[in-house]
């Protein structure tokens, strides 16, 4: 059974509840990621901040480098421990309009799975059982 | 008033319904985009194909090469004119989950807007400290 700590990205971005919002998009289109862990001083996860978070800042017009992740992240998050099967993070994937889910040990942030992750696995999967030159 | 076509990203990587599911994921990734708008031979739009679209086949047996894009796209596609307005489309992404929508003139798809694109307009009118305003 292939779990979420032999699949996942370890190198994670993450942000910290009092960066502003202006950090936090910064670091997104810095890094092309849609979303990302937040965390305490000690690494555990306590929500995450996405793209879909910023977008309602869209129409106002308060001075948003004043505004903190904490103000506009989601809490708590949907995650999985690091050795939950991947089949179940899939599915969850599948299931929901999540991007991403954050994969932990003990509470703290290890490592990301992301649906290109899975699409990329799927394509080596379709190289492997291709005859050469088929695709 | 912002219009689509003042923001939108020229740019755009399409596939037709005839692509190989297996060339629509390499497109995806190497571009690092979540989705491809499907368009005919004379480029009018007829369809997208997203990641979402894709996690299926994590579970599947079917022959990768036996599957194309026409299999697995969605129809119709939710696209915009590329007069209507930035807050339109913009309340568009906030209350569906897609990360994109095709832009069109006289439905030949001109254009693509995406959630990253908004975040950076965001950003922009963060550091102006003002209402959003494209030069």
């Amino acid at each position: 059974m292939i779990t979420a700590k032999d699949f996942m990205n370890t190198w994670v971005i993450t942000a910290t509840r009092d960066i502003s919002i202006k950090k936090a998009v910064d670091l997104m289109l810095e890094y092309k990621v849609s979303g990302l862990p937040v965390v305490d001083d000690e690494g555990r996860l306590v929500g995450i901040i996405t793209e879909k978070d910023i977008l309602q800042l869209y129409n106002t017009f308060t001075p948003l480098e004043n505004i903190t992740v904490e103000k506009l992240m989601t809490t708590p998050v949907i995650c999985f421990d690091e050795n939950e099967s991947l089949d179940n993070i899939w599915q969850c994937l599948l299931q929901k309009d999540f991007r991403r889910v954050p994969v932990t040990s003990s509470g703290k942030v290890v490592g990301i799975i992301s649906r290109p992750d899975i699409t990329r696995s799927i394509l080596e999967k379709m190289r492997c059982i291709s005859p050469v030159g088929a695709l | 008033m912002i219009t689509a076509k003042d923001v939108m990203n020229p740019w755009v990587v399409t596939a037709t319904k005839d692509t190989s599911i297996s060339e629509a994921v390499e497109l995806m990734l190497e571009h690092r985009i979540s989705g491809l708008p499907v368009v005919d031979d004379e480029q009018i739009l007829i369809g997208v194909i997203t990641e979402k679209d894709i996690l299926p086949l994590y579970n599947t047996s079917r022959q990768p090469r036996e599957i194309k894009v026409q299999d697995l796209m969605t129809t119709p596609v939710v696209s915009f004119n590329q007069d209507e307005t930035l807050d339109d489309i913009c309340a568009c992404l906030v209350e569906n989950d897609f990360r994109r929508v095709p832009v069109t003139s006289s439905g030949e798809i001109v254009g693509i807007v995406s959630r990253p694109d908004i975040t950076r307009i965001i950003l922009k009118k963060m550091i102006n400290n003002s209402p959003v305003e494209i030069s």
